[in-house]
């Protein structure tokens, strides 16, 4: 089954520094990310996973290259549109939770729509209330994030991110605050949203355990993609990251 | 956004309460200008009391004055607690960013929150300078020093101080939150960095800060040499003061580190030393925040001070050459204006002990990665609480000397200009210096220095090096 791609990256390169300091975090790097799947980002740190998501989110500007939503090149963008693109387009779940200390629940879930001075129609609004539901996170809807464990804030973050019903989510080592129990709940609502409501969804880990949900997953090192395998069990995905250690 | 605002503001209060105070006090100010004005009005009409009409006039320009300083130094201070506000909210901001605020809007946010802080300090300034006015009447009526007018003491010009709040607070609340602007998305990930010194010089608009100077240098010496005639000379040598003050004030990043190193030198070889010298450089921006309130309260006692004294010296003259009962007339003034002054010194002084306090707290609150670091290899408590006090002497001391050099030139320059168009002293005079005055300054900052890290230095050796090494 082929999937329509949500977003296409051509060509990205990003260089920090310059002179003698210069680093390259990405090299000449084109991927597309499907639709409805789970893609997982492996790579020891350093090797420019992380910078590839900021790219791919349009947080970053690349040294060269484009970044496609639909036919867009998002590296083109001014602020104002970018500002409007993430609010719309793109939901972020991080390993910090990242939640406002000073809104309740509800409030964080519904908080880019406050923030685009819109309201959810009353269907979206249900559904979005359904999504918190399925998260287990009805009976907390009228608390503040230090009031729950860092499961549950996690959880509000995935509900705030699925709210808008974006192009795709990136999750940033969401697990990487988390026991192992309750990390590999949040993958298993990460998988789901992709089965479930068709999302796309881009999981940035280390964690081959992690990683094992994908349904694809991209090895990243010193900046250039060395592999592009489909669903693999945690036990390969580990031993490719130790070889891909040891040709380091 | 208005609910975000409504909801940080009822969530955490906390945060506004320096400006809350600086507001109130400014507004406590305000009134008392406009209550005295219309106080002594009524009573040199119902009495003798004042009848020198040159003194009359001078205290009505002199009032007008203090109202324009103390609105402009609260307009300062402001401005620098939002921008302490708006770093110690950067991440959230930045959380908010990410998922899709527009920079403006939540600036307009921000400055929604100053106006309503603003309007709550106006309030309760004007009841409170209201209050004290009452009280001071009714015991220099009990002296017999007033006579006993009939003063009703509401009049419409009472809204000033508030709307004078609203506006300040507001228009200080937008530009202390221009970092808004500058944070990325990207600090939500934790990828953001502060500015170093070279960075801040490049953004620093240098012709910006080149130009305040350079303005308000002309005018400040226009009014002088204006002066000479009349003591009208204050409307062009006062917004020249407050422009050129401003010129520093805006290239303090630039201007005050150099200082900072000269100052923290001083404190030996010691570790603490070296490190509270690299931290008070290292981020330009945040030591100079944390400074410069101190800077704009040393500069307005030491410049009311210098002009106080020069008026005390000046009026020594007047007494040696003009009959006795203009002299006589003429102490009564000095007495009225140096007490006058007290309360401005007070003011200020408060203003400043607010925003240093709460900068120190923020410095430590930032580092405490940092601290944790220190601890987890070998740094003991005793080490920690010198690094904060020398950081925090390093910056009072610092704020002092540039206070009281800048303070003792703005004080000549307003002596100069008020008094020297006067027939009895007639042309130009030195400055006169209140050494005490200058060493209790010194002395006061240095206590000053050690009331403010007592806080910050617990929170820091609270700090455990585990938890401060974790990811946060």
């Amino acid at each position: 089954m082929l999937e329509v791609p949500v977003v296409r990256a051509r060509g990205l390169s990003k260089v920090f520094g310059g002179g003698d300091s210069e680093v390259h975090a990405l090299r000449d790097v084109s991927v597309d990310i499907e639709g409805r799947r789970l893609t997982a980002i492996m790579g020891p740190s350093g090797s420019g996973k992380s910078t590839l998501m900021h790219l791919l989110a349009g947080l970053d500007r690349p040294s060269a290259g484009a970044v496609l939503y639909d036919d867009v090149d998002i590296t083109a963008l001014d602020d104002r549109r970018l500002t409007a693109l993430r609010r719309t387009e793109i939901g972020f779940v991080f390993q910090a939770f990242n939640l406002v200390p000073t809104l309740t629940v509800l409030e964080n879930v519904l908080l880019p729509f406050e923030l685009g001075g819109t309201k959810p129609s009353g269907e979206h609004r249900e559904w979005i209330l359904e999504r918190a539901g399925d998260l287990g996170l009805t009976p907390l809807l009228g608390r503040r994030p230090h009031q729950l464990s860092g499961g549950q804030q996690q959880r509000v973050a995935i509900a705030r991110a699925l709210a808008i019903r974006p192009r795709l989510i990136f999750a940033d080592e969401p697990t990487g605050n988390l026991d192992s129990r309750t990390g590999l709940e949040v993958l298993m609502m990460l998988e789901s949203a992709t089965r479930e409501h068709d999302q796309a969804v881009v999981l940035v880990t280390h964690d081959p355990a992690a990683a094992a949900h994908a349904d694809r997953v991209l090895f990243i090192s010193d900046g250039i993609v060395v592999h592009d395998v489909g669903r693999t069990d945690a036990a390969t995905l580990s031993d490719m990251v130790l070889e891909l250690a040891g040709a380091r | 956004m208005i609910r975000l605002t409504v909801r940080e503001l009822r969530v955490a209060p906390a945060q506004h309460v320096a400006t809350l105070i600086v507001t109130t006090i400014g507004a406590i100010f305000a009134t008392i200008v406009i209550e005295a004005d219309r106080v002594l009005g009524s009573q040199s009409a119902a009495g003798g009391f004042l009848a020198h009409g040159f003194v009359r006039l001078l205290l009505d320009v002199l009032g007008s004055v203090f109202l324009f300083v103390a609105i402009f130094v609260s307009c300062i201070v402001i401005a620098n607690t939002f921008g302490i506000v708006m770093a110690a909210r950067s991440r959230r901001i930045a959380l908010l960013r990410l998922l899709g605020a527009e920079g403006r809007a939540l600036r307009r946010g921000v400055t929604l929150e100053g106006a309503i802080v603003g309007a709550a300090g106006g309030v309760l300034g004007t009841s409170i300078g209201l209050a004290v006015v009452a009280a001071l009447v009714a015991v220099l009526t009990a002296q017999h020093t007033f006579a006993p007018a009939p003063s009703p003491l509401a009049t419409p010009l009472l809204v000033a101080p508030t709307v004078i709040a609203v506006l300040s607070t507001a228009g200080a609340a937008w530009f202390g939150s221009r970092r808004v602007s500058a944070v990325t998305p990207l600090d939500a990930v934790g990828v953001g960095q502060e500015a170093s010194l070279e960075e801040v010089r490049r953004r620093r608009r240098p012709w910006l800060v080149s130009g305040c100077l350079a303005v308000g240098a002309v005018l400040l010496v226009a009014g002088v040499v204006i002066g000479a005639r009349s003591p009208f000379g204050l409307f062009v040598a006062a917004p020249g003061g407050a422009l050129s003050f401003l010129g520093f004030v805006l290239g303090s990043g630039t201007f005050l580190p150099p200082v900072l190193h000269l100052v923290g030198r001083s404190f030996g070889r010691s570790v603490p030393a070296a490190l509270s010298r690299g931290n008070a450089i290292r981020h330009p921006e945040r030591s100079a925040r944390s400074a410069i309130s101190l800077v704009i309260g040393v500069t307005l006692v030491v410049m009311f001070a210098v002009a106080a004294a020069c008026f005390g010296t000046q009026a020594g003259a007047v007494a040696a050459t003009a009959g006795p009962q203009e002299a006589a007339s003429d102490a009564a003034f000095v007495t009225l204006v140096l007490g006058v002054l007290g309360v401005l010194i007070g003011f200020s002084l408060a203003i400043a002990a607010v925003g240093l306090v709460n900068s120190l707290s923020l410095s430590v609150l930032q580092r405490r990665r940092e601290i944790g670091l220190l601890r987890a290899v070998g740094m003991n408590r005793r080490q920690v609480r010198l690094m904060v006090l020398f950081e925090s002497l390093q910056l009072t001391l610092a704020g002092s000397v540039c206070g009281i050099v800048l303070g003792v030139l703005y004080g000549w320059a307003a002596a100069l200009t008020a008094l020297s168009s006067d027939r009895h002293i007639g042309g130009y005079f030195l400055p006169t210096i209140p050494l005490p005055l200058v060493l209790s300054v010194v002395g006061l900052s240095a206590a000053l220095a050690v009331l403010a890290s007592l806080a910050p230095t617990r929170r820091a050796n609270a700090v455990s090096p585990v938890v401060a090494l974790a990811v946060e």
